[in-house]
């Protein structure tokens, strides 16, 4: 058990380390790359890894490694993004819907109907309505996100509505507004935080799958998803184009998994199941 | 129980009315005339608005929907735009494929996450558990677009054992054999799907483990094998059936990704074609169809509890 708790620590701690890495890359992406992304080298397409290109180039002479760099910020970006738009709406419409009760049955009606659409198709048709681009692809995924945090918030606020604290601070005499911005939404910080995480994540995904079909950031713009999208013809000709960005990908999103995993752990062992069921 | 049934039916109405007016409204924002898809670029504006008018696209939008509406309750979904033909008759099409994926996939997902779940939490802490825990994370975090191609490169592309994209369909056929083309698929899309129901039946086990009952169990001397099975495992089965609503969610989701992948011709990739060439009414047929199943998976699931836990009675 003892052997087994430490381990985990580790990988959980290589989680952590990961994603500082990424954020470096992301930042120092011009430096790193010793070749623009979308710099175009016809007489060098499809070269494999190693000698000039340390990653190889892909089929319009881009330097692979660059494209992976500058993807990395594009992922980050885009993560951030969702999670920043899903949290904060997310945080707003299910704390009102749980402390104030006539919003109530129609706001989380509409979240529940808002559910039985699969995330993916939802997102692939937000995009359709508000074009290829990375903000509308950060307000596609984001919305989907949105109706799971308001689900959590809701259920969070019923709960602590009931907590001893807030009655006082009510008969105190604080207004309800100020109840639910003091009182209420800063008792939930540690799961938003551990969901947000998981957003995080998950939302990496989702992104990679729009880039993948065709409805995500437009191709010009380096990502990982559009990288593999176009690497996907070249499947026996260039497996490196399939590998580098999806290794990116994966590794990334395991390692905010597991920083996920260590922040439920610390913060809020009670969420375990909630966010697990999402 | 009868009565229960009867409301949460009637429940759905109003849901579905809402689910209905939401896919309306989204697929109508999405910019680009469909009279004017339909005809193509060489068509005259007299044309055009000929075809706008017998497609009723210039009566008002709220029109436009108690029409459409009136149509779904006789049964009649529109035209599609592409295929000149029902959007019922395109999606029956495709829906062979989508059906044996999905069946594939569900019960692939069941058989390996249900008991590796358990074994992870009946060992748990131990150095399988672990490694199961690592395995269904690392698994838990592959683009199912990746794996798919990953899989395709050593199975078919190497190891040549599956052919590589395509479904010839086996009722039209009769040959069975031809559920080949949907292995590598259907391992595709399962293995996610099976890391969080590992994932869910490892935490839910654990959960039931700490109850009382399960000490008394112990301790009036049945064996391990019989606790686990007969008092902590019936237990947690709530919270992995309720999980099999997230389960159908995440295979429409992985559908659509998995069936590009592989070529498949299938309702998921129709989406996305439909999508690209803004075939409307096929659209919004298939994200009503499957708003529709889902909401019948989550009553067939709320309704199951009263079968797993005699404690849950409906009235």
């Amino acid at each position: 058990m003892r052997f087994g708790f430490f381990l985990r620590r580790k990988v959980a701690l290589a989680g952590f380390f990961f994603i500082a890495l990424l954020l470096v890359v992301a930042v120092a992406a011009p430096f790193l790359a010793r070749i623009p992304p979308q710099t175009l080298n016809p007489v060098d397409k499809l070269q494999p890894p190693g000698g000039a290109y340390l990653f190889g180039t892909d089929n319009f002479g881009r330097d692979v490694f660059s494209r992976v760099v500058y993807g990395a910020r594009t992922s980050l970006t885009g993560g951030a993004g969702v999670v920043l738009f899903s949290t904060v709406l997310g945080v707003l419409i299910g704390a009102v819907a749980g402390y104030f009760r006539r919003t109530e049955a129609w706001l989380m009606r509409l979240v529940d109907v808002m559910m039985a659409f699969p995330p993916l198709l939802l997102a692939l048709v937000l995009v359709s309505i508000l074009g290829r681009g990375m903000v509308n692809v950060i307000v596609a995924v984001g919305v989907t996100y949105l109706t799971r945090t308001v689900r959590v918030v809701y259920a969070l606020t019923l709960r602590i509505r009931e907590e001893p604290y807030i009655e006082a601070a009510i008969a105190s005499g604080v207004r309800p507004f100020d109840v639910v911005a003091r009182h209420v939404i800063p008792n939930m910080l540690s799961p938003i935080i551990v969901q947000a995480t998981f957003t995080f994540a998950f939302s990496l995904l989702d992104l990679a799958a729009l880039d993948f079909l065709g409805l995500g950031i437009p191709p010009a713009v380096p990502s990982w998803g559009n990288m593999l999208s176009e690497g996907r013809m070249y499947l026996t000709r260039a497996p490196w184009l399939l590998i580098f960005p999806g290794a990116s990908i994966v590794m990334t999103v395991l390692s905010f998994n597991l920083a996920g995993d260590v922040l439920r752990d610390r913060l809020d062992p009670q969420l375990r199941r909630k966010v697990e069921g999402v | 129980m009868f009565a229960y049934i009867v409301r949460r039916v009637l429940s759905m109405i109003p849901s579905l009315l809402l689910a209905s007016i939401l896919v309306f409204s989204f697929i109508h924002m999405i910019p680009g005339d469909p009279a004017q898809m339909m005809l193509g670029d060489m068509a005259t504006p007299e044309q055009t608005e000929a075809l706008r008018e017998t497609m009723g696209l210039d009566r008002p939008i709220y029109a436009q929907y108690f029409i459409w509406l009136g149509g779904i309750l006789k049964g009649d979904f529109g035209t599609s735009i592409f295929f000149h033909q029902s959007v019922w008759d395109v999606i029956v099409d495709r829906a062979e494929t989508s059906l044996f994926l999905a069946a594939m996939s569900i019960t692939l997902i069941i058989a390996i996450g249900v008991p590796v779940g358990v074994l992870s939490a009946v060992r748990c802490n131990s150095a399988l558990d672990q490694s199961i825990s690592a395995l269904s994370m690392f698994f838990a975090s592959i683009p199912t677009f990746w794996l798919g191609l990953n899989f395709m490169m050593l199975f078919s592309v190497s190891l040549k054992w599956f052919p590589t994209s395509g479904f010839p369909s086996v009722l039209a056929s009769g040959d069975w054999t031809n559920l080949r083309y949907l292995v590598l698929p259907a391992l595709t899309l399962s293995a996610p799907n099976s890391a969080l129901i590992v994932r869910l039946t490892r935490s839910s086990m654990l959960d039931a483990s700490h109850a009382d009952h399960v000490r008394t169990a112990r301790a009036k001397g049945l064996s391990e094998g019989t606790v686990n099975v007969r008092h902590v495992f019936r237990n947690s089965l709530i919270s992995v059936v309720s999980a099999l609503g997230f389960t159908f969610v995440a295979l429409v989701a992985g559908t659509v990704v998995t069936e590009t992948v592989f070529s498949l011709p299938g309702v998921g990739r129709l989406v996305v074609e439909s999508l690209l060439r803004r075939d409307y009414p096929t659209i919004q047929g298939i994200i009503l169809v499957v708003a529709f199943l889902y909401m019948c998976i989550n009553l067939l699931v709320d309704l199951s509890f009263a079968f797993l836990d005699p404690r849950i009675r409906y009235s």
